[in-house]
């Protein structure tokens, strides 16, 4: 339930990338989401469409492409994609894993409006 | 004349707790403090766990931070066992983040050797905020079911320990301890699992020293 607390962190930034960047407007956010993230897309999004009446993005559209999972076998070094769990990878049937990707959400692109 | 562009940019969204994370975890290295994150659902013994826990530890070497949505209450259960503690009220948050606990440092007494933090109960959203910590203890207890791992990986990912708690209940449950454990290799090969009666007090002891040699592994480097 920390969809949120994430939104906000999104408008927060949203912020900081307008005043860096000079913009007039952020017409659109593009999010990477990772499936292992632990937060949910569609709450994310419904937290982000009411906060974001509140702030001067009133206006700014939310893509998110959700990322899936990427793991690196410990034990014989490959990476394979995988969403469920537990990690198993496919080359040499190990199992655990290290998370390369898909584990945190990035914001990946904005369009902005310059003066 | 506005001019419409696409920028191509790369920042996490959890960038500002990150960051005061980082800030954290070098303050506690130069204070020699070893942090240690407790992670669990609500109910499954975080607060009896760390009273039984101090007995193990000289009291004036540990401080204790607990996140609670909005009571006063675990707080003051381990001041009354004779720890230090401070709640941090978070606010109807479901975590904490970094930045709660960089405003409750200058609370902690110069000689504290060990911090531990009561998460809030919750497996879902603790386990996405790194607060600074050296060491991420999650706990599941045995009435919750043995059904946890799958439903929550993320938090079991993320975590150094799992303690099973309230294994004094075993005999009355439909609990497979076997496949709890088989499952935590699956998901994390080399985390370290505890089997524990927080109640009871059984293998607290092992908890305790398992943490001090973390913490001396730790710090001779
Ligand atoms: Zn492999």
């Amino acid at each position: 339930m920390h969809e949120y607390s994430l939104a906000n962190n999104l408008i927060e930034l949203l912020r900081e990338q307008k005043k860096e960047k000079k913009a007039k407007k952020i017409l659109k956010v593009e999010l990477d989401f990772g499936k292992l993230s632990g937060a949910e897309p569609v709450l994310f999004e419904e937290a982000f469409e009411i906060l974001k009446k509140e702030t001067e993005f009133k206006e700014t559209e939310l893509k998110i492409n959700l990322i899936e999972p990427e793991i690196k076998c410990l034990k014989c070094g490959k990476t394979f994609n995988t969403p469920y769990f537990p990690f198993l990878c496919p080359f040499c049937e190990n199992f655990g894993g290290e998370i390369i990707k898909g584990d945190k959400i990035f914001i990946k692109s904005l369009v902005i409006e310059n003066f | 004349m506005t001019k419409i562009i696409r920028e191509d940019i790369s920042i996490p969204i959890l960038k500002v707790n990150e960051e005061i994370a980082q800030e954290l975890r070098e303050f506690f290295n130069k204070r020699k403090i070893f942090v240690i994150n407790i992670i669990s659902s609500p109910g499954a013994g975080k607060t009896t766990f760390i009273e039984k826990l101090l007995s193990f530890f000289e009291k004036n070497k540990v401080f204790i931070l607990v996140g609670d949505i909005e009571t006063e209450r675990d707080a003051k259960r381990i001041r009354e066992k004779g720890g230090n503690s401070y709640q941090i009220v978070t606010g109807g948050t479901c975590h904490l983040e970094a930045i709660m606990i960089k405003k409750s440092i200058s609370l902690i007494p110069e000689n504290t050797e060990y911090l531990f933090i009561e998460n809030v109960g919750n497996l879902v959203c603790p386990a996405s905020y790194d607060l600074g910590e050296h060491l991420r203890i999650i706990m599941l207890s045995t009435p919750e079911g043995d059904d946890k791992l799958p439903k929550y990986p993320k938090a079991f990912l993320t975590g150094d320990v799992i303690l099973i708690n309230k294994i004094d209940l075993l005999p009355y449950l439909n609990f497979d301890i076997e496949k709890v454990e088989e499952e935590a290799k699956k998901i994390k090969e080399n985390i370290k699992i505890f089997k524990i009666s927080a109640l009871k007090g059984d293998n607290i002891k092992e908890v305790a020293e398992f943490i001090k040699n973390k913490r001396e592994e730790y710090f001779k480097s």
